[in-house]
């Protein structure tokens, strides 16, 4: 090697800015797709996970929606729930025995799933009917009424001599 | 061009096509169903692109197709619904020849493999026995009342009578049944022997349910689902390949406790049968000894071997039920000697001094003893 060849590699810095250029680009290349094929996939829709979704009222799970059947369950004594079912599952949640307070969450299986509060009388501004649940992840509260619409599983993982 | 802008090139190219390659597998969603029959739930799960136009209707067939399928083994070989070929079968008397259908048929010769090759240790020829031990679903069910002469107030806190243990154990010559078939028709000869008014009584549930999680399998094949699982009441498990993980196509099972509660392994395969019995299930303490719903037929009672837990990974689930269930049948050193000498995938845990001890035949890295407090072999 020549003289002038070492001379000019001892001047050269260790990055160029083209380089960090270019790294930085392949660095934001990496966190894009990293997001769009491995995070992504994780909030698609309720059909698709199979999602059940639970509905706990003042502590107790009182229903329960299966997006990858269509069927629903109601727990406990169910005094304090109704159902109505026609393009959609209509669910009416009520305070109390005495049937004060309540909301109505409505379970959609067109498309690939959508849960909403469609009514309630826990306030003026009924907060929870501007939320809706589409993707696992999301839920629906009602501070008032002490509601919460949240997301349980979706498929369950295999297991093997568990009685079921 | 500079060095550092080929890279960038090449390395944004094989991003993008490592990417594109992952999207193309189209595994966007996943679905399942439960289903009831035999007594338990079956869960059929598929991974397939949902967001397609008709993917969720093709599964919806697919799953009617194995309800319909299932239905059909069920009326044929159930032993606890009346009008079966099996509970004809049952109320015939001996040496009479019963007519089967060509589900019966198969099952029974599945069954009459097994029973060769375990030299008996599989054997469902035990329906009196189980019942006499208190292991039919009537005392599951709630209700139970005393109509059997052998039936106990108590049936799981009083051991049986001994004219009975050894009087049904006669009954489980289960190889001197006679099976034909010819011009569409098929027959089962029932043996001529008798103890008192009884005679064989069969429980085709030990190899049952792995046959039809073989044909709900091979419905979910034909429709072109190659990512998912049937799960036949948990004892029988057919895995195709898990959609998730880029590294490998195995799912992580989980294996039960025989301990009671939790899981003690987790086995890690894809495009296998896997099936597990346990004398952990459905069993009862009498003054200390545990009886567990696993007859030997040789001595009529319970089982004794050993071994709490067996799960065996096979090619068709039928064959894997009705393994375990013998393994957990033979004394160790006879299944040490039977899985060796059939070359076996296993995975099972013995009780000795209050705590468990794993030995498998699976590769190291296909399974984990999770729970710490199990030694392994």
């Amino acid at each position: 090697m020549s003289i002038k060849k070492i001379e000019q590699t001892k001047s050269n810095k260790f990055f160029r800015l083209l380089d960090i250029v270019v790294y930085g680009v392949a660095l934001a290349v990496t966190v894009v797709l990293f997001f769009m094929f491995v995070i992504m996939p994780d909030a698609s829709s309720l059909r698709d996970t199979a999602a059940v979704v639970e509905i706990t009222s003042k502590g107790e799970v009182v229903f329960l929606f299966d997006f990858g059947s269509g069927d629903y369950e109601i727990l406990g004594e169910g005094e304090r729930v109704s159902v109505s079912a026609a393009a959609a599952v209509s669910v009416t949640v009520y305070e109390d025995a005495d049937k004060r307070g309540y909301n109505i969450i409505t379970f959609d299986m067109s498309g690939g799933g959508r849960v909403t509060a469609a009514d309630a009388n826990c306030s003026l501004r009924h907060d929870c009917t501007y939320m809706e649940i589409t993707e696992s992840g999301s839920s629906i509260v009602c501070v008032p009424h002490d509601l919460i619409v949240s997301v349980r599983s979706a498929v369950p993982p295999p297991t093997t001599g568990v009685a079921f | 061009m500079r060095k550092s802008v080929k890279t960038l090139a090449i390395f944004v190219l094989a991003a993008i096509a490592v990417a594109f390659s992952a999207c193309g597998s189209g595994l966007t969603g996943k679905s399942y169903r439960t289903l009831a029959y035999f007594g338990t739930l079956t869960v059929i799960a598929a991974y397939d692109d949902f967001s397609a136009g008709g993917g969720a209707e093709r599964f919806d067939s697919c799953v009617a197709e194995i309800e319909q399928t299932l239905q059909e083994i069920e009326d044929s070989i159930s032993a606890q619904k009346g009008g079966t070929y099996i509970s004809k079968f049952n109320e015939a008397e001996a040496g009479t020849t019963v007519e089967i259908n060509e589900t019966t048929y198969r099952v029974l010769l599945d069954a009459m493999r097994m029973y060769d090759l375990t030299s008996g240790a599989y054997n469902p020829a035990v329906g009196l026995l189980s019942d006499l031990w208190g292991f039919s679903p009537r005392f599951y069910e709630g209700g139970y009342v005393r109509t059997m002469p052998y039936d106990r107030d108590d049936p799981q806190a009083q051991l049986p009578d001994e004219k009975y243990i050894n009087g049904f154990a006669t009954l489980t010559n289960f190889g001197d049944i006679t099976l034909s078939s010819g011009g569409g028709k098929f027959t089962a000869t029932k043996p001529a022997n008798v103890f008192e008014t009884y005679s064989m009584r069969l429980d085709l549930g030990g190899i049952g349910k792995g046959y039809a999680a073989d044909r709900a399998a091979e419905i979910m094949a034909a429709y072109g689902y190659e990512y998912g699982y049937v799960n036949l009441g948990s004892s029988s498990l057919k895995l195709m390949k898990a959609a998730e993980g880029a590294k490998s196509p195995d799912w992580s099972v989980d294996v039960a406790s025989p301990a009671g509660t939790g899981t003690y392994a987790e086995i890690y395969a894809s495009d296998i049968s896997i099936s597990t019995s346990g004398d952990f299930y459905r069993c009862y303490e009498i003054d200390g000894k545990s009886y567990s719903h696993i007859i030997d037929s040789k001595t009529g009672r319970p089982s004794e071997s050993g071994i709490s837990i067996a799960t065996v990974l096979t090619g068709s689930a039928a064959e894997g039920d009705a393994l375990s269930t013998a393994l957990c049948v033979m004394s160790e050193s006879e299944a040490q000697k039977f899985i060796a000498d059939n070359n076996l995938h296993v995975l099972y845990a013995v009780a000795d001094n209050g705590g468990y001890t794993v030995t498998s035949t699976l590769g190291g890295n296909k399974f984990k003893v999770t729970d710490k407090t199990f030694n392994v072999n």
